[in-house]
């Protein structure tokens, strides 16, 4: 992994909850609208998740060759 | 009666029907621009419409309501037209029939669909979306798509099936085929047909395994109706329904998981559609009004940006021949138009400010926090930051950029891009003026997207899904795989089920008929010289008691002169005969 991203990340992290502290800028009735740049780290980790789980189910389990279903039908 | 109180008394659904049967007689110049007529006039009926008219007749002991108006069915009316007519200036260049045909039949459909006012009309129209969707998978014309739109028929046929039975049974226990909220057991059967065109997991793998395997110019139309036919009938029968909550935000997560690991674009975009319905689902089971409203809504803009991706990425497998996106990549040189294009209809499904998701979406998400479903919010939220992130990110990053692979890039009908362009205004036109959105909506709306809660919470997510997307950008490589999905559960044993009932009895029936011909062969060789037959067996058997070799052959064709007995032989039969009946005679 490149340093610039993680750098540029965590910068914009750090300015996105702190402006959330200052101004209160994220709303709700739930418990998430007391954490400061709740949905910036939703975002974030949310995209981290998918990724994650798409490439663990994708290699470990789900994955066959292109041609899986038909192998066994054409002859 | 006036004549235009006759003519808002005709379901529009017919005009393209009809349109569709004088489709053929028409020359090849006319029907593109006959085609494109017909939504144009089907809009200008449902815009005459009154709200609350409801025109039917009585058909045997039946009320048969074929139109009944009111602000969902008009809402969901006015886009079936105007999808259909931007798929109709896509699909201007194409020349074939049948395709154009087949969408008229499944567009009219959908519109007869969303205006049937009772549970027979719907059902007539239900199936008949089948016969024009089954073509268009099949015009793709490739040895996938074959299998595939058997399938989708078989599903559709079961799901069918489901309805007829729960409509059977509504009816013989309420006396009642009206088409309004349901509820008692029939309406379980009726909701199990539902949710397969709905695509709610796990009866959704028809979807992406028809849709990517269709034309070029079908799957635009069939990202439009089906599903979203669906999810006005469940608005319709099922709203408040609490199963259906959950079914919605399952569906959104799965859907953006699966359509991540993805190979094919439109694979990829038809699983964004699992996702995208997921909200929509949850939505009609929240069942507020701002959450009805905003699965409307949802339904409106999605049938446009959707169509709109699927356009671009038909324009891409059209001027290259390839959708995967392992052999993609580098075409933002060769494609620039389709990649702006393609990224109006991607930042209108992530929910960017000014594009028509944030306007629309965003109902649906704030309905699930204001009923207090905290979980599912937090869900559809994740499954808003996952659809940014396959379709505004991954798509377009290996589609268009990644590793430039020179692909050789034909040129594309201008009608392409008239159809993508007016779609992509679409997007944008909702997305700046929401208000002429919500003025169709079925409740009275006082929502107010452009909070600034609204874009902060907007701009948090997607600048953070865009910031880890790019942190990961090393590992984000296309598989050239297939991923296993619910659809393994009957494609897997198919080939068994093949052995078992198809090949195992067309062998034995091959073998007996074998045998059978080949006993009448030898039967018919035998029948030619029955004589010859005998006569050479018992001078066989005879050489094999004297250990001598077999007689030369008999021939093959009785000859009367070679079997001839002598004279003599024939007297002392004649006479033998005699003798026997003269002495039987004096038996008494």
């Amino acid at each position: 992994m490149k340093k610039t991203p993680i750098f540029v990340s965590l910068v914009l992290l750090a300015v996105f909850m702190s402006a959330d502290v200052m101004f209160h800028l994220t709303h709700g009735d739930g418990w998430w609208a007391a954490v400061p740049g709740f949905f910036a780290l939703l975002g974030g980790s949310g995209c981290l998740a998918i990724i994650t789980a798409a490439w663990l189910l994708g290699h470990l389990w789900l994955s066959r060759y292109e041609d899986y279903y038909d192998a066994d039908r054409d002859n | 009666m006036t004549l235009t109180e006759i003519i808002n008394t005709i379901p529009p659904a017919l005009v393209l029907l009809i349109g569709a049967a004088l489709l053929p007689v028409l020359s090849v110049r006319l029907r593109p621009l006959v085609f494109l007529a017909l939504p144009v006039l089907a809009l200008l009926m449902i815009v005459n419409l009154e709200p609350g008219t409801a025109a039917g007749f009585a058909f045997m002991n039946l009320e048969l309501v074929p139109l009944r108006v009111d602000s969902l069915s008009l809402a969901f009316g006015y886009v079936f037209c105007l999808i259909s007519f931007f798929g109709g200036l896509y699909a201007f260049h194409l020349k074939e029939k049948g395709q154009q045909i087949a969408a008229l039949i499944y567009a009219g459909s959908a519109l007869g669909a969303v205006f049937a006012g009772d549970l027979f009309t719907l059902f007539v129209f239900w199936e008949l979306m089948l016969v024009g969707s089954a073509y268009l998978v099949w015009a793709g014309r490739t040895r996938h798509s074959a299998g595939a739109g058997m399938r989708y028929i078989i599903v559709h046929l079961a799901g069918g099936g489901f309805l007829l039975a729960g409509i059977l049974w509504q009816f013989s226990q309420t006396g009642s085929i009206e088409f309004s909220h349901l509820e008692g057991a029939p309406s379980w059967l009726i909701l199990a047909g539902f949710a397969v065109n709905a695509a709610v997991v796990p009866v959704h793998a028809w979807l992406p395994d028809a849709y990517p395997e269709s034309s070029v110019t079908g799957s635009v139309f069939l990202s439009a109706f089906t599903t979203k036919v669906a999810i006005y009938t469940l608005i319709r029968g099922f709203e408040g329904l609490e199963i259906l909550v959950w079914a919605g935000a399952v569906m959104a997560v799965y859907g953006a998981v699966y359509a991540f690991m993805q190979n094919d674009i439109r694979r990829v975009l038809a699983y964004g559609i699992i996702s995208q319905l997921g909200f929509m689902v949850a939505a009609v089971g929240i069942g507020t009004p701002l959450a009805i409203n905003g699965a409307v809504a949802h339904a409106f803009s999605h049938i446009l940006y959707k169509g709109l991706l699927f356009m671009c990425a038909g324009a891409v497998l059209f001027a290259t021949g390839r959708s995967r996106l392992t052999e993609l990549g580098g075409l933002w040189r060769s494609m620039p138009a389709v990649l702006v294009l393609y990224m109006i209809g991607a930042v209108s499904i992530s929910g960017f400010p000014l594009f028509s998701g944030f306007v629309s979406k965003s109902m649906e998400i704030y309905a699930a926090e204001a009923g207090h479903h905290t979980a599912v919010f937090l869900l559809l939220q994740l499954a808003s930051a996952g659809t940014f992130l396959y379709t505004g990110l991954k798509l377009p990053y290996l589609i268009f950029f990644a590793r430039d692979k020179k692909l050789p890039a034909s040129s594309i009908p201008r009608g392409m891009y008239a159809g993508m362009g007016l779609a992509a205004l679409s997007c944008i036109l909702i997305g700046i003026f929401p208000q002429a959105l919500y003025s169709i909506l079925p409740f009275q709306a006082d929502y107010q997207p452009y909070t600034a809660a609204h874009l902060w919470e907007t701009v948090s997510i997607l600048l953070f899904t865009g910031l880890v997307f790019w942190l990961m950008l090393d590992k984000i490589k296309p598989w050239p795989h297939a991923i296993l999905d619910f659809d393994w559960f009957y494609r897997r044993p198919a080939g068994l089920v093949y052995r078992v009932f198809v090949e195992t009895p067309a062998r034995v029936f091959t073998r007996t008929n074998d045998g059978v011909m080949l006993l009448a062969g030898w039967l018919s060789g035998v029948a030619a010289n029955p004589v010859g037959f005998i006569i050479w067996h018992a001078g066989r058997l005879k050489n094999w008691i004297h250990k001598l070799p077999p007689p030369a052959a008999e021939p093959a064709v009785f000859d009367p002169n070679r079997y001839r007995g002598s004279l003599g032989a024939m007297v002392l039969v004649l006479m033998a005969a005699f003798i026997i009946v003269g002495l039987a005679s004096f038996i008494r």
